[in-house]
């Protein structure tokens, strides 16, 4: 996983619980490490532009989230959707009692 | 380099895989089971949870089709393949429709008397059942819009054994078919990943596979088979044939069943522990209505991709449900060299997208009628409906930039039958231009089913095993 992905990872997650961000982290990870091979190269070729964006331009990394959302341009919008759902999944599974 | 001999090799170990498995070994032939993933104990994860994902999905769960829009798929990867972690839900082919594949791929010995015998066959093996007792709440939920509104529904039977006091129990193939053919002498070797199958003057001879040992090490192993018969599923069956040099008619016919979701919001708690046997029939079979796992997270997500609140405090009054259609539309299924997973594309069609939004507004249309007071669509502003008239919108709302389209049903990408061109094997399943290769799995379904494949996939391959069986015998 790349540093800016976890950046987004964190910047996904509202709790301050750090136990509970490492365990989303690391499901985060075991995802993007399992995802097809094609797709995963996809998706990292997007966060280095993340990170160019969000480096240069010094975005706050939850707007620029935000607004790559909004963006027409479908795999613009698949990023932050991507993330979100991983995060969004791992945080609320990990931390419920299962059901 | 370890090497084994076998008669017959089959590759995977799900639906298509087990059944070949048992109707060979059962029927004394030396048979060896490769399964790609781990042999997970049938109880070990809970069923649709994070921990089923990491350890039996393939990709955790997180593949997709690519195209405009992408649509995401899930399938097993493990022991048993997809019955392990799919619903359970039983239909047979609906009959008009394999008479039109029949006449259509040209298909030998597909009569309609033919699949009821195996049909009833592998229904006695799985303990098809219904539901002991009442529906639960989100089953019924469908069950009574349909009856408000005058359309059909149906409770499906599932592959469920219900003992007497004590716990449902999936008939998954690790509990079923897998165990039988064991005991009948199969081999089954799970961690091993075929690469390429071995081909010699014409004739397929085995298979270059990769085993993972216990302690994490791989090592190659060579297995020499007289007949191969591949059920890797729609995804993997072309990948390893194209790995393998085999490309006429080989990827190109893939079809699956998108789906678009919503979550309903019910005035009471509803259940959370399984998925809705209940299905609205009126429109199959291009449109099929019913409910999802809906666990919190599911709901979470599904509430996300329209942009509403993911974690609503009272979202044990929510569920997910969802319509599926039989689309238009074709993918290809391609392997990439170097790339141990295939390239899967689908394009869906407007007429798809249509058919997708009726489906979706005639299911907001039952929900209402059953008690729901919100609908929240899967479509990126999407207008939360109360009321009948709200659904409306959906109509133009539903578009490529906007709709959250998945699929669990993937088939025909291989393909059965006579039709020259038209086919990558024959009505039995034998590769074109290749001898002592078969597929046996939901690729060679000539078409999306329009309902959970699962028993047209066991009924082919019970008829397609049973034709090997005779044949080596012969």
């Amino acid at each position: 996983m790349l540093r800016i992905e976890r950046e987004v990872v964190h910047a996904l997650l509202d709790t301050a619980d750090t136990e509970h961000r490492a365990r989303v982290e690391a499901w985060v990870e075991g995802c993007l490490d399992d995802m097809p091979e094609l797709l995963r190269a996809g998706v990292q070729a997007e966060s280095l532009l993340v990170t160019a964006w969000h480096r240069l331009r010094g975005t706050d990394l939850g707007s620029l989230l935000d607004a790559m959302e909004r963006n027409p341009i479908g795999l613009v919008q698949q990023y932050p959707r991507l993330f979100r759902s991983l995060v969004l999944f791992g945080d609320l599974e990990l931390a419920a009692p299962a059901r | 380099m370890t090497e084994l001999d076998t008669e017959v090799l089959v590759v995977g170990s799900g639906a298509g895989g087990a059944t070949t498995a048992v109707t060979l070994a059962e029927g004394g032939r030396d048979v060896v089971v490769l399964e790609e993933g781990p042999w997970i104990a049938p109880d070990r994860a809970e069923a649709f949870s994070l921990e089923e994902m990491a350890l039996q999905y393939r990709h955790h769960g997180s593949s997709a089709a690519l195209g405009n829009p992408p649509v995401a798929y899930a399938e097993g990867r493990c022991v048993g393949g997809s019955t392990e972690v799919n619903s359970g839900l039983w239909h047979r082919i609906p009959g008009e429709l394999a008479e039109r594949w029949r006449h259509e791929y040209d298909i030998d010995g597909f009569e309609p008397e033919t699949l009821d015998r195996y049909a009833g066959l592998v229904e006695g093996w799985q303990s098809v059942s219904p539901l002991p007792g009442e529906a639960p709440a989100s089953s019924a939920a469908l069950a009574d819009g349909a009856d408000r509104l005058g359309w059909r529904a149906v409770e499906f039977p599932r592959v469920y054994r219900y003992p007497q006091g004590g716990r449902a129990e999936k008939q998954t193939m690790t509990r079923t078919l897998l165990p039988r053919a064991v005991g009948a002498g199969a081999r089954v070797q799970p961690d091993s990943r075929v690469h390429r199958l071995l081909r010699r003057n014409g004739r397929v001879t085995g298979a270059i596979v990769r085993r993972r040992r216990p302690d994490g090490t791989t090592e190659q192993l060579t297995v020499r088979a007289d007949h191969v018969v591949v059920c890797g599923g729609a995804v993997h069956t072309p990948a390893l044939l194209q790995r393998s040099g085999l490309r006429r008619g080989i990827g190109g016919g893939l079809k699956m069943h998108p789906t678009i979701k919503l979550v309903a919001r019910f005035p009471q708690a509803v259940d959370h522990d399984d998925v809705p046997p209940h299905r609205i029939t009126e429109f199959s079979p291009d449109i099929a209505i019913g409910g999802s796992a809906s666990r919190r997270g599911h709901i979470a997500l599904a509430l996300a991709d329209g942009g509403a609140d993911a974690t609503p405090a009272d979202w044990e009054q929510m569920f997910v449900y969802y319509a599926a259609i039989r689309s238009d539309a074709g993918g290809r299924v391609i392997a990439v060299p170097g790339a141990a997973t295939p390239l899967v594309s689908y394009r869906i069609t407007d007429a798809d997208l249509s058919r997708l939004a009726r489906g979706l507004v005639q299911l907001g249309r039952a929900l209402l009628e059953a008690g729901a007071t919100e609908l929240h669509p899967s479509v990126r502003g999407g207008t939360v409906a109360r009321t009948p008239g709200d659904l409306a919108r959906w109509w133009d709302e539903i578009d490529r930039s906007t709709a959250n389209l998945m699929t669990v049903h993937l088939t025909s990408s291989v393909r059965m039958g006579q039709a020259p061109g038209r086919t990558g094997a024959d009505s039995w399943g034998r590769v074109h231009g290749v001898t002592g290769l078969r597929v046996n799995d939901a690729s060679l379904v000539p078409d999306a089913p329009g309902v959970n494949p699962q028993a047209a996939i066991m009924t082919i391959a019970a008829r397609n095993a049973d034709h090997l069986l005779d044949e080596l015998r012969s």
